[in-house]
This record gives C-alpha cells, structure tokens and sequence, in this order.
C-alpha cells in the first residue's frame, strides 16, 4: 500500500516537473534532462497500467524501463557540463579528461574482468532477478564515479552554478547515491531486504523529484561568469612560477618531516 | 562483504558531497576579486605574518626562559596559555592566506583552455602538501606547546616566505592605485 502510494506521488511529481517545463521553455534549454524526466514519466504511468493489467508482463518490462532510464540519466551529466562546465574552458577540459580516463577504465574493467577465472560463477550461481540487481547496481556504480568526478572537478574550480543547474545535480545526486547503495544491500542481503529497497529507492527517487520540481520551477540560468581581469602573464607564467613554488616548498617540507 | 562495504562508503560520500555542494553559495566570481585577494593576502603573509622579527617575537625562546626563571609559578601557565593562543592564531592566518593564493591559482587555471592534466594533479597535491604542513604544526603547537617545535616553525615561515616572493613577481605589475580601483571593482560586483 505504501509502496503504492509513493509510486502514485512520484508520477504526480514527475507531471509536475515535466509539464512547468511548458511556461519557461525549460525543455529547449535543457534537452537532455527533460528527454529523461519524459521518459521516465512515460514509462511509470505505462508500467502502472501494466501492473494492474498484466502483473505478469510488468516485471519484463520494469527493468526494461530502468536500464532505458539509466542510459538516458547520464543525459544529466551531459547538461552539467554544458550549464556549468562550459564557461570555465579549463575545468571543462580536466571534466572530460577525467571523464574519458573514467570510462575507459571502467570499459576495459568490464571487459577483461570476465576473462578472470571464476569471476562470473557467482552470476550465474544466482537467479534472474538477482543479475538484473547486480547488472543495474553496476550500472549505477559506474554512472555514480564519473557524476562524482566531475562534482569534485566543480568543487575544487569553485564553478558558479545556477539554481536549475544545482538541483538537477542535487536531485539526481540523491538518488544515484540512495540506489547504489540500496542495490548493494538487496544484492548482498538478498530476499529479506526487498521490501526495505521497495520503500527506501522510490522515497529518494521522491525527494528527488521534489527538488527538481523546485528548483526546475522557472528558467535561472547560472549567474554570468565575469572574465578575468587582464594579466599582464598568461597562465603558463602563473603554471611555471607556482611549481617552481611548490618545489621548494617540496624541499622544505621534507626537511620538516625530517626534523 | 568488501565489495558491500567499498560500494556503501562510496555511496555516503556521493551523498555527503551533495550535502557540502548545497551548502555552498552561489558567489559569482571571476574578475578582478580573486586577484585583489591574492595581492591582498601577499601583503598579509609579506608585512604582517612573516617578518622574521614578528615570528621571533611569537616562539622567543628568551620570553619562556625569563618567565621560567622570574616569574612567580602561578603565572607561568598563563603565559603559556596566552603564548600558544597567538601561536595557533599565526599559523591559521598563514594557512588562510595560502588558501587565498590557491584561489587565485584556480580562478586563473580554470580559464585556462590548454591546461594540463599533470600539471594539475601535480599542483593539487602540493598545496594539499602545504595546506597539511601548517595542519601539522597547528596541532604539534597544540599538543607540545608554542616552544616545542622551533625547527618547524622556521622552515614553514621560510617555505611560505619563498611562496609570497614567487607570487609577488607575478602580481607585481598590479600597482597600489590599480589595486584600489580593482577592490572598488570588485566591491560593487559583489553588492549587485
């Protein structure tokens, strides 16, 4: 019943954010997400009507629906570094360097961890239900290193963002971090936790939904970025003169820890 | 159970930076604030926090023997108090000033179209490197005392004294009249 209730809310929710898209023109400026905030609307109504028509083809298509939403989610990051990362060609770059360097270790990861002996007898020791768990916990993992690397990379830049673009990234920060632990738990804790992960993984998806309805309310872009003031130096002297700083520094610190 | 445990940390860290990324205000920076900072904070750290004759006066070895020596003993952990309280304050003035710096770094890194990806990794450790020096000392002033760790004290005024020379050569063409105009600047950015 109650997870009923939740899942009737977040559809509620998911209208909301979709249709206050409308008055801003919030879906041309943001594609992205709004192509994955549709598609996820589309698919909730769609797999309730299934659920109470034919609960037997609803399972089928649930996670059908979860993996189709989970590719379109890494639309978000693409929209974090086309709002925030953009005007800051510096920290863009070290994004997608980062970003890249991220994939392909997770790619290679994905590839060549099967070839270990006996890394797969425990997939297909389990049950379906239980691969389809892990498959998407794993998904998830990897969507979450790289929204994390690329969250750092803001931090450390001290890139200024704009409400929109701060609860996107809040929101669907939320629920990559409640999934992927929740999938952990039901993956390792098995049957018994199915119940706890039915509340625990709609309420965040909720309160994700409650902050993209928020803060997606009307358009505010992030503030305007104010060029530097001209430096009679460009960045490489800066480069050059803080590492030949940073070498002594070096030195000295050896010298105290020495000491 | 590894797994479990390596996928729930990662999971809390996930959240928890979400948590310091909403505390975080949207200041719009850029321009000319970073650079008056780091001017300012040169200033700071040159004249006000690392003369030699200013950190002599704080870790004076001289001032613990005279009290040890003349002082009446109710009054020696007074002095002791009161001298590890302007020591620790030292240090965090330091600390704060070389966070300033940083910042000026960053604002101008992350313009910057062609930076390397080396290079910052390499830069961003060694500001953690120095940042974790003046933490280390901040807390051997607060375990041992302001007299305990003389050698240390020395060398990180001295490093931070070599950080100020290189920056003040790079920011040496901003002029005290282009300073004021730049702080004005900045300061009318920040009320609109």
């Amino acid at each position: 019943m109650l997870t009923l209730a939740i899942w009737w809310a977040c559809i509620v929710a998911e209208a909301l954010v979709v249709f206050r898209a409308f008055p801003g023109n919030l879906l041309r400026r943001y594609p992205f997400f709004y192509t994955y905030a549709t598609s996820v609307l589309i698919c909730d109504v769609l797999l309730f009507a299934m659920y109470e028509l034919s609960p037997a083809s609803y399972a089928t298509w649930c996670w059908r629906a979860e993996f189709l939403n989970i590719l379109l989610g890494c639309g978000i990051i693409l929209e974090i570094f086309k709002h925030v990362l953009s005007p800051y060609p510096g920290a863009e770059r070290i994004a997608r360097f980062a970003g890249l360097t991220l994939f392909a270790a997770i790619f290679c990861f994905g590839v060549f961890y099967p070839m270990v002996p006996g890394a797969l007898n425990v997939q297909f020791a389990i049950g379906q239900l239980e691969r389809y768990v892990a498959l998407e916990r794993n998904l998830l993992v990897a969507q979450a290193i790289l929204f994390f690397a690329v969250l750092a990379i803001i931090s450390y830049y001290r890139t200024v963002m704009g409400k929109n673009a701060k609860g996107m990234i809040l929101g669907y920060g939320i629920w990559l971090g409640a999934s992927v632990m929740t999938l952990a738990l039901r993956f390792y804790i098995g049957r018994r936790f199915t119940h706890a992960w039915n509340v625990i993984q709609p309420l965040a998806y909720f309160t994700s939904l409650v902050i993209w309805a928020v803060s997606l309310w009307s358009y505010e872009p992030s503030p305007a970025f104010d060029a530097p003031a001209p430096l009679e130096m460009d960045h490489e002297a800066v480069v050059a003169t803080t590492r030949s700083a940073m070498e002594a520094m070096r030195s000295h610190i050896s010298k105290v820890a020495s000491a | 159970m590894i797994q479990l445990i390596l996928i729930l940390a990662f999971g809390a860290l996930c959240l928890s930076s979400l948590y310091f990324l909403a505390r975080r205000t949207p200041r719009a920076e850029g321009g000319s604030g970073p650079l008056v900072e780091a001017r300012q904070a040169l200033q700071a750290l040159r004249s006000g926090l690392l003369p030699p004759e200013l950190i002599a006066r704080i870790f004076a070895r001289a001032d613990l023997e005279y009290v040890l020596s003349e002082v009446p003993e109710n009054v020696r952990p007074l002095f002791m108090e009161e001298r590890k309280k302007i020591a620790l304050s030292w240090v965090n003035q330091v600390r704060r000033q070389i966070l300033l710096l940083r910042r000026f770094y960053l604002g101008s890194a992350r313009s910057y179209a062609r930076l390397s990806f080396r290079t910052e990794i390499a830069l961003a450790l060694d500001f953690a490197a120095l940042l974790f020096a003046c933490r280390a000392l901040q807390v051997a002033l607060y375990v041992r005392g302001p007299f305990a760790v003389p050698g240390m004290v020395e060398t990180t005024a001295a490093v931070a004294a070599r950080v100020c020379k290189v920056y003040e050569e790079s920011l040496a063409f901003l002029s005290p009249a282009q300073l004021g105009a730049l702080a004005d600047r900045s300061a009318g950015a920040a009320r609109l």
